[in-house]
């Protein structure tokens, strides 16, 4: 298995963050592989990784269990992505 | 602020610990915490203060259950039975949650809980049902209050209810808000608070002889919002130090007035921080400071009237009872939590409350000797 | 004159200061987004809100427009005062729904279950750290809240955003008032009533 995320899982990723935290102001081409999520980037805030979580487990069957390391995985859509296949 | 002096008293509580105010005191005084892992309710066990079925009334839904407990004892106490003048106020967050859980969500609707307590009194007038998150209970304290202040009624029932369900418990833990021991207030290591059951109840009237057994009299109460972010409490305690400072200039009083402060205090760490700073802002740091969630839980929409409650019947008596579950005093503003039950010489007592929404809520009552 | 303005939204349809904006296509949330829309007011956050959040966001909003009647007052002594029925009950319904079918509690549809999340919302929104209280009542009642109208005065309110606010499923109605505390009293109750009973 390659450990470069695929294009497929990156655009994938993206419109589930769209769907399931109702970023309607968004679209797939809006955001870059390394658009920052929190802060400047997509402005999503605390409640916002803890379903971020929920998102990574429902729909990639990748837990995280401790908040805090989920601020590093949710850093933008490529960690994202690269986590999910280090644990897969 | 005008006129005779609002009296309290009819007190009534039930929840994990067991029923009554001086009950809940004894069992304060010597024994530990009502908090149990509750298996079946959800997925992974949790931690939570589920009130023994005994001490319940029979009846179809529990949180009506819950409510007659105290409603049916205080309406003994208040004969003849109340009527003309009276305003009943209702405080809970979910009401009757399990309905919705059930499937029925009209039977959720949280007027219908205002309706049923309403028949229960007897009396014609609509309830004010109030909710305000985890600040309710207080909330609705400081509305009948101020409604008998305003002239509009001679005396207020006010009463808070919420029972555990599957839909808060999941809720508070997918928010990594429930920790895995029962709960620690102001601990350095505390990570969460612990969900309970309860219902509180008073009666309040201006005059003094209609209540039986005052326990202490209202002095002022004020709500502020913290304007700053839905689910976290304000970092610089903002909310609450307007509510506290706003119910201290309507009673023309000072912090140093205040013999004790009975905290929020819920165990997760923004909370405890946010009071700790809001309280030190205050001028606060030195008055005894407690929170009771480690007996029997956060208890929601009945938290602020059964912790007010049990805070005045132990400052009556002199005394300040410890935060269960707090060993080492972990939070960043200066304040005097105490982990060992204190002689405090004054009665006057700060409650508050604190909730999503960043709603804040603090009443000042003067306990009665 | 107390009342100083007021809005109402009634499914689709949006009236503020006399001007009536109707979409009728769409579900519940479309027409909202549709009503708010027009008001042409950037602020993403309304979009990522509840609905009973949304409902109160839009009626409030042309109160704190430029001109707006609450535009230069205190935003410290503006208090908030809702009512309403369903009051979270949409989100109730939707978060219990994962809850059931997957088992999956979400931490951003649990936050809206309680029905006051829509003061924390307004609050936000326009800066407000005064008192403000939720009612839950079977069906708009002006009288019913007299006695917290009197108590956001107490508290020092000067001004108050108070009305109506109830959805659940296809439906999303609310009556809205900006109030002015300092002249206010309950003869002016039948005025906020009638403004129920338009809508």
């Amino acid at each position: 298995m390659s450990t470069e995320p695929t294009t497929e899982l990156k655009q994938d990723l993206k419109a589930q963050i769209i769907k399931h935290l109702n970023l309607q102001d968004r679209t797939v081409e809006s955001i870059a592989d390394d658009t920052p999520l929190f802060g400047e980037g997509l402005g999503l805030d605390s409640i916002d990784v803890l379903e971020l979580i929920v998102l990574m487990d429902r729909q990639y069957g990748v837990r995280i269990s401790d908040p805090q390391e989920g601020r590093t995985v949710f850093q933008n859509v490529t960690t994202m992505a690269e986590h999910i296949l280090a644990k897969r | 602020m005008s006129g005779a002096p609002i009296w309290i008293g009819a007190a009534h509580c039930v929840s994990a610990l067991g029923e009554g105010p001086r009950f809940h005191l004894q069992r304060m005084r010597d024994g530990g915490t009502a908090l149990r892992t509750v298996p079946g309710l959800t997925a992974k066990p949790m931690f939570a203060g589920l009130i023994p079925d005994e001490l319940l009334p029979a009846g179809p839904r529990r949180i009506q259950r819950l409510l007659d407990r105290c409603l049916l004892e205080l309406l003994d106490d208040l004969k003849p039975r109340p009527h003309e003048r009276w305003l009943l106020v209702v405080a809970t967050t979910k009401g009757d949650i399990a309905a919705m859980e059930q499937g029925d969500a009209a039977a959720s609707a949280l007027p219908l809980l205002g309706e049923h307590a309403r028949q229960r009194c007897g009396f014609g007038a609509q309830p004010l049902v109030v909710s305000l998150a985890c600040a309710s209970g207080t909330a609705a304290f400081i509305l009948a209050c101020s409604a008998i202040e305003q002239d509009r009624y001679d005396h207020a029932i006010v009463i808070g209810a919420d029972a555990l369900s599957r839909f808060v418990l999941e809720g508070f833990a997918s928010l990594y808000a429930l920790d895995a021991v029962p709960c620690r207030p102001f601990d350095a290591h505390r990570a969460g608070t612990t969900l309970g059951e309860a219902c509180a109840a008073v009666a309040i009237s201006r005059d003094r002889d209609r209540i039986p057994e005052v326990i202490g009299r209202w002095v002022a109460g004020s709500i502020a919002h913290d304007a700053n972010h839905i689910s976290g409490p304000s970092r610089t305690g903002e909310g609450l130090l307007r509510a506290v400072q706003n119910a201290l200039r309507i009673a023309d009083l000072r912090a140093s007035d205040i013999a004790a402060v009975n905290a929020h205090g819920t165990g997760t760490a923004y909370n405890d921080a946010m009071e700790s700073i809001a309280f030190e802002r205050c001028g606060l740091s030195d008055a005894p400071l407690s929170g009771y969630k480690g007996w029997f839980g956060h208890t929601l929409g009945a938290a602020g009237l059964l912790e007010t409650i049990v805070a005045v019947q132990a400052l009556r008596e002199g005394t300040v009872l410890r935060t269960l579950g707090l060993s080492e005093p972990g939070v960043p503003g200066r304040v005097n939590a105490i982990s060992a039950d204190a002689a405090v010489p004054g009665r006057m007592l700060l409650k508050t409350s604190s909730g999503f929404g960043g709603c804040n809520a603090a009443v000042i009552i003067e306990a009665e000797s | 004159m107390s009342i100083l303005a007021s809005t109402a939204y009634h499914d689709g349809a949006f009236t503020s200061a006399g001007v009536r904006f109707a979409c009728v296509d769409g579900d519940a949330d479309q027409r909202l987004a549709a009503a708010w829309n027009q008001l042409r007011i950037d602020y993403p956050r309304f979009h990522r809100a509840d609905r009973l959040s949304r409902l109160l966001l839009l009626s409030a909003a042309p109160f704190f427009e430029a001109n707006g009647a609450l535009a230069a007052c205190d935003p410290e002594t503006i208090g908030m005062l809702l009512c309403t029925c369903t009051g979270s009950m949409e989100s109730d319904a939707r978060y219990q729904a994962l809850l059931r079918d997957e088992g999956v509690a979400s931490p951003a549809l649990f936050v809206p279950t309680l029905p006051s999340i829509a003061l924390g919302e307004l609050s936000i929104r326009h800066g407000l750290h005064g008192s403000g209280v939720c009612l839950m009542m079977p069906a708009p009642s002006a009288s019913a809240l007299a006695p917290a109208i009197g108590m956001l005065k107490q508290q020092g309110m000067r001004h108050i955003v108070c009305g109506w606010a109830d959805t659940f499923a296809s439906h999303a109605r609310s009556a809205f008032a900006a109030i002015a505390l300092e002249t206010w009293a309950d003869t002016h109750l039948n005025q906020l009533q009638s403004l129920f009973d338009e809508h």
